[in-house]
């Protein structure tokens, strides 16, 4: 059987559906006449049915969210959710929030700097890939949200130096003064600062974010600050000053 | 894009709750294969875990090249060896030790019984010995074929092996757990003769 030799090296490769057309006809014509590797591939197609099937196994209760809560422990990515960080915050010093609009080319990430912010957490600046393209992008749009603590300082005080800070920083903005506790009933609660500068959180939401947050302060029954233009460009800045 | 596409997308963008439905929707393939690899259910969740996690921090450098499939099976599959080198484990502790020497072995002629559930079960028990008794590389790639149905190209991508290299590995892995479950008597697709325990007609 001269032939046999060639065909035993193809068996697999029957069995596997890697053979041309023509090829899986050619073995399949020697299989009809040859016992030895029939019996071969008859029982390599036994072990395929036999073969366990993936959607049977059985994944351990959980395992999911222990993949999920590695993830979190981890360094943040772009748009990390935690929960509760602002809530120390809130409760010690007031927060300046200052929500201004990047990705019109009037905010950019800058290096953070070594803060003296009272968030014990640190973290990790995520760079912000393709920026010019995410201007342009609706979807991706998203607002800057910069809390700074103002340890000591009379609200008026913080309200004045958010004003003042906002203003260097942004075309036009707005403030709004909140009682600390509107912070922790999760007006910003479940955002996570992406970066600091000068000891500034500063949160990035996503457009939708931040017509939830507008939502949130207006089921809070907080109105919605006026917008003082000072340009013609459509960002939008909100400052959010809360007292203790 | 289908569902699975969009998710891949958000998660590069950093999305969360995305990559948890990708994690979902892959939890039991990656644990079909880890499982067979680490043999153990501590050392498999741990690889499938760690395969997942790398998936997460590669993810943004994804860039679509191979399926998202293959590449999380690449992931989990050097995860598992991974393991198994950090814990020295390099053969099969379960099973008789198959060699190339035993391929032509004669093999008694298996009982001839009908194929019922309760039979089909069995030999699929003894399969999953018949695995674990086999080599790590002759197991990861029959894994690969048998249980995630990937081709040759695909196993050789996954396990950055060369086309040849997987064939072979096929071929002798296949023929080593037939010998196995043919040894074991649970096993006959073929009726009872001399020549059907021999390697195709030699």
């Amino acid at each position: 059987m001269k032939y046999c030799d060639d065909y035993a090296a193809l068996l697999d490769l029957f069995v596997d559906g890697e053979l041309s057309p023509e090829e899986m006809a050619g073995v399949q014509a020697h299989l009809d006449g040859c016992p030895g590797c029939r019996a071969y591939v008859d029982d390599a197609l036994a072990i395929r049915a036999a073969f366990p099937d993936a959607e049977d196994t059985e994944v351990p209760a959980g395992f999911a969210e222990g993949v999920m809560s590695a993830i979190r422990a981890q360094a943040p990515a772009k748009k990390r959710k935690l929960s509760h960080l602002l809530a120390p915050l809130a409760a010690c010093c007031a927060i300046v929030l200052l929500i201004r609009g990047v990705g019109f080319g009037g905010g950019k990430y800058e290096p953070a700097a070594d803060t003296a912010a009272p968030a014990a957490e640190s973290y990790m600046e995520t760079p912000m890939e393709e920026p010019a393209a995410q201007a342009e992008d609706d979807s991706q749009t998203s607002f800057a949200v910069t809390a700074s603590p103002t340890d000591g300082l009379s609200q008026e005080a913080a309200k004045n130096a958010a004003e003042d800070a906002a203003r260097a920083s942004s075309p036009y903005f707005a403030v709004l003064t909140l009682p600390a506790d509107a912070l922790e009933t999760a007006l910003l609660a479940d955002r996570a600062p992406t970066e600091t500068e000068d000891g500034q959180q500063r949160y990035e939401l996503s457009s939708s974010d931040y017509a939830v947050l507008l939502d949130q302060l207006d089921a809070a029954g907080i109105q919605p600050p006026a917008r003082e233009q000072t340009g013609a460009d459509s960002e939008t800045a909100l400052v959010i000053v809360t007292g203790l | 894009m289908n569902q699975e596409q969009n998710w891949i997308e958000a998660a590069r963008q950093g999305d969360q709750d995305a990559f948890a439905q990708l994690v979902r929707l892959y939890e039991k393939r990656v644990f079909a294969l880890t499982l067979r690899m680490c043999k153990n259910p501590e050392d498999a969740a741990e690889a499938a875990q760690e395969a997942f996690l790398a998936a997460w921090q590669g993810l943004r450098f994804f860039r679509g090249e191979s399926s998202f499939s293959t590449w999380l099976y690449r992931l989990a599959s050097n995860a598992s060896v991974d393991l198994l080198r950090r814990e020295g484990r390099h053969r099969a502790a379960a099973g008789p030790s198959l060699d190339d020497a035993e391929l032509n072995l004669d093999v008694p002629a298996p009982a001839a019984s009908p194929q019922e559930q309760a039979e089909r079960s069995e030999l699929r028990e003894q399969i999953e010995a018949g695995l674990a008794a086999l080599p790590p590389d002759y197991r990861q790639v029959l894994i690969l074929r048998e249980i995630h149905q990937r081709t040759y190209d695909e196993i050789a991508d996954i396990l950055s092996l060369d086309l040849g290299t997987v064939k072979s590995r096929i071929s002798r892995g296949r023929k080593q757990l037939r010998n196995f479950l043919l040894r074991s008597g649970n096993f006959s697709a073929a009726p009872p003769s001399k020549e059907a325990g021999k390697e195709g007609c030699k």
